[in-house]
């Protein structure tokens, strides 16, 4: 996820790393806890802390790809370098839904500060 | 003949007096020259650091500015807790010339120099492990020891704070063992030789104290020790003298011997008993003697 | 590089215990935590141990090694490796054993709240808008306290807790001052009156292992040092242990040395001391028991006797005293194992230096 999916993020890699998320997801049916005890089992709380990472990445994959734009921490440099606020002014939300990420877009509530230009 | 300044303490002056004749009687069989310092204090073990702060660091200030003007590089101790207190003492006013300047200043008000010469204080038990003074010690040990076992008991404030003790490795030291091996002695391990004999709170608390000091004499019996050796005279009373009263609190029998550092040498280097004075131990250390004349 | 350890693996409810061994391959500069983070990784997935941070700051991960209580994020492996020695991993002492490296720390949390560690308001307000001022000077007073990460390594080599379970303890104790020291306090006379009972500061047994044990340079036993020379200067005196402290007191400033024969008087009481009859006489017999009178006085005494009084105008009493040495005592370095140096040789000693001159360190 670091390699492929950080701050600076491309089209390719990312459908790459889709790739390898669904691979892992697809292992994880069979994961294994070595430790069978009930007393301080962190194999076994390492192992859901797993899945939910691994459902987590799936979801943030999702929304890096849908979010066609360049806003803070999601930086796509080559395809879309800019901010747009016009048609991305929105709230990502993605759900895990029958096994999967279902993404839905919904709008943001503009109060005190208006979105400008980010100069210095 | 290296020149020291040779401070007692409290205990070696009164109740623990074999650990200063023999340590007297020692010295020159060692290369070692005890310049006594006599317009000293208590360095008031853990209890005035405890209690008025302030009055032990101007007490410890007083005590290492006669010995620096004995003019010796090496203010020698024979108990740990004073190893402690003027080594700390010393770093103290080394490390901060405003509170160097400040005590200097009570000092002379009432008579006393100021401190301003560093002085080295090392411990007797330091001046013989060490490079310099081991040599001499082996030569000195001719009598030997004959193999008995010795269960070293190093007492905790010989070792820790290991910064401002220093000498050796606070969790593997073998200073000790070093000494008991030069004395032709066979040195005995078990696990409390590190721990704590619980003097500091054998009155408070004595309870939680007597609870500390049964580790190190039942494993030192176990281990097969014939006697214990300590540096600290503190110890040495909990180890002896509080004995009798593990056997009235356990009803079991311990007897186990225990000597001061300088005594162990001692003996390996033929000081007369009259200087070791054995007799004023709590439990017999006769039978250790006859040991090693039989 | 191959580092190899030997775990103390346990269960506390089958209440099985076995010495494991394990071998991992692991880069130069592991830790403690790497190699078992490798281990429970690549061996052994039932291997329990605690850890968060693995930075040194979250207190998490304090085990033995070899006996030693250190944090094992703290503690390199190379000169295990390269000595080819397997060290024996083990939980903390002082704390009943849940499951391998992982202890009980709940009497340690206990222990903990029961010093009130928090502040208790009594400062006065400031004038309209402005803010309460401390100098950093006075907050340094409490500076070391206040390193503290309750990681427990000070608890699990207490002496004092091994023989008395219900000694506070050198975390609480430390946590105490931190309060104690803080001049926000409204409550200070009240905490000490807390802490001086059967199993609070007095105590200690004085065997330095939580100074030497603490990764963050705390000290415990000097925070539990500056509580009892607090409470000597509010007054609260009724423990053996502050009366045992003030006579050490009395004979500096009388004969110089230690008045050991009415020590025990002094601390434990006369009704004490006659029960204690039988025993002082067998210590009599040797000569332990030095006569009173006449009494034993040091040369020069009245210069030591000038000194307490020059010294109660000036006031640095209670745990200002000891405040005042900790600026030189933070120059020596919290590390003393050097195993280049060879302990017998001369100059191993740290030395102390005066300020004008450069630190070869």
């Amino acid at each position: 996820m670091l390699d492929n999916f950080g701050v600076f993020r491309r089209e390719g890699q990312m459908q790459e790393q889709v790739g390898i998320i669904d691979g892992l997801l697809e292992r994880y049916e069979k994961v294994v806890v070595e430790d069978k005890g009930e007393v301080f089992n962190s194999d076994l709380t390492q192992a859901l802390e797993l899945g939910g990472c691994l459902e987590l990445a799936a979801c943030m994959l999702r929304g890096g790809i849908e979010r066609k734009e360049s806003r803070g921490a999601h930086s796509r440099p080559d395809d879309f370098p800019d901010r747009d606020d016009e048609s991305f002014l929105k709230h990502s939300e993605i759900r895990w839904v029958d096994g999967k990420p279902s993404h839905t877009w919904s709008p943001v509530t503009i109060t005190k500060w208006e979105p400008v230009e980010r100069s210095y | 003949m290296k020149q020291v300044a040779y401070y007692k303490g409290c205990l070696a002056s009164l109740s623990a007096k074999e650990l200063d004749t023999s340590t007297q009687a020692l010295a020159p069989l060692v290369g070692l020259e005890l310049i006594e310092l006599e317009s000293v204090t208590c360095c008031g073990a853990g209890d005035i650091q405890e209690a008025e702060p302030d009055y032990y660091l101007h007490l410890n200030a007083r005590i290492l500015s006669y010995g620096a003007a004995t003019g010796a590089d090496t203010l020698m101790t024979v108990c740990n807790v004073c190893t402690l207190n003027l080594r700390q003492a010393n770093f103290q006013l080394m490390g901060d010339a405003e509170l160097r300047d400040r005590v200097n200043a009570n000092l002379v008000a009432v008579g006393v120099p100021a401190y301003e010469r560093d002085i080295d204080v090392r411990h007797l038990l330091w001046e013989l492990a060490g490079e310099e003074g081991y040599p001499a010690l082996v030569e000195a040990a001719h009598k030997g020891l004959k193999g008995l076992k010795i269960a070293p008991f190093y007492g905790c404030q010989i070792l820790r704070p290991s910064r401002v003790m220093g000498f050796e490795d606070p969790d593997q030291p073998s200073s000790l063992e070093r000494i008991i091996e030069a004395c032709g002695g066979e040195a005995v391990d078990y696990p409390a030789k590190l721990k704590c004999c619980g003097f500091p709170i054998i009155q408070a608390r004595e309870e939680t104290a007597l609870g500390e000091l049964i580790q190190p004499i039942e494993q030192a019996i176990e281990a097969g020790a014939d006697a214990m050796v300590t540096p600290c005279p503190l110890c040495h009373l909990s180890l002896d003298a509080w004995q009798s009263k593990l056997e009235a609190t356990t009803g079991r029998k311990f007897g186990i011997p225990i000597l001061h550092l300088s005594q162990l040498i001692g003996v390996a280097a033929g000081v007369p008993a009259s200087a070791l004075k054995f007799k004023r131990h709590v439990v017999p250390v006769g039978p250790v003697i006859e040991k090693l004349e039989g | 590089m191959q580092v190899g350890l030997k775990i103390w693996r346990s269960d506390a409810a089958s209440g099985k215990r076995e010495l494991k061994e394990y071998e991992v391959d692991a880069s130069e500069e592991a830790t403690l935590l790497d190699v078992l983070d490798l281990v429970k990784d690549r061996h052994d997935g039932t291997l329990a141990y605690r850890r968060s941070c693995r930075m040194m700051i979250c207190g998490s991960c304090a085990m033995r090694i070899d006996g030693v209580t250190v944090l094992a994020c703290k503690t390199p492996m190379k000169k295990f490796a390269d000595a080819g020695k397997a060290p024996v991993i083990s939980a903390m002492g002082n704390m009943p054993i849940l499951k391998d490296l992982v202890v009980d720390m709940d009497p340690f949390w206990s222990k903990f709240r029961s010093v009130n560690p928090y502040l208790q308001p009594g400062y006065t307000i400031p004038p309209a808008g402005r803010e309460h001022v401390i100098s950093p000077k006075r907050m340094a007073a409490v500076h070391k306290e206040s390193l503290c990460i309750n990681c427990g390594a000070c608890v699990s080599e207490c002496n004092a807790m091994e023989s008395s379970p219900d000694f506070v303890g050198p975390q609480a104790l430390a946590k105490a001052m931190r309060f104690v020291g803080d001049p926000r306090d409204g409550a200070k006379n009240s905490r000490l009156e807390e802490l001086n009972h059967q199993h609070g500061i007095w105590e200690c047994t004085r065997c330095y292992f939580c100074n030497e044990r603490c990764p963050k340079g705390v000290d415990p036993r000097d925070a539990i040092a500056k509580l009892g020379a607090e409470s000597i200067k509010e007054g609260i005196t009724r423990d053996m242990g502050a009366k045992h402290a003030k006579w050490f007191v009395t004979s500096a400033k009388t004969t110089g040395w230690l008045r050991e024969t009415e020590l025990v008087p002094k601390t434990q009481g006369i009704v004490e001391s006659i029960r204690q009859t039988k025993f002082a006489l067998g210590l009599l017999k040797k000569g332990k028991v030095p006569t009173p009178f006449p009494p034993h006085v040091a040369k020069d005494v009245r210069e030591s006797r000038r000194l307490h009084d020059l010294l109660y105008e000036q006031d640095e009493r209670g745990f200002a005293g000891i405040v005042q040495g900790e600026a030189a005592m933070a120059k020596l370095a919290h590390g003393h194992h050097d195993d280049a140096a060879d302990p017998y040789a001369s100059g191993s000693f740290p030395k102390p230096y005066l300020p004008s001159e450069k630190r070869a360190r």
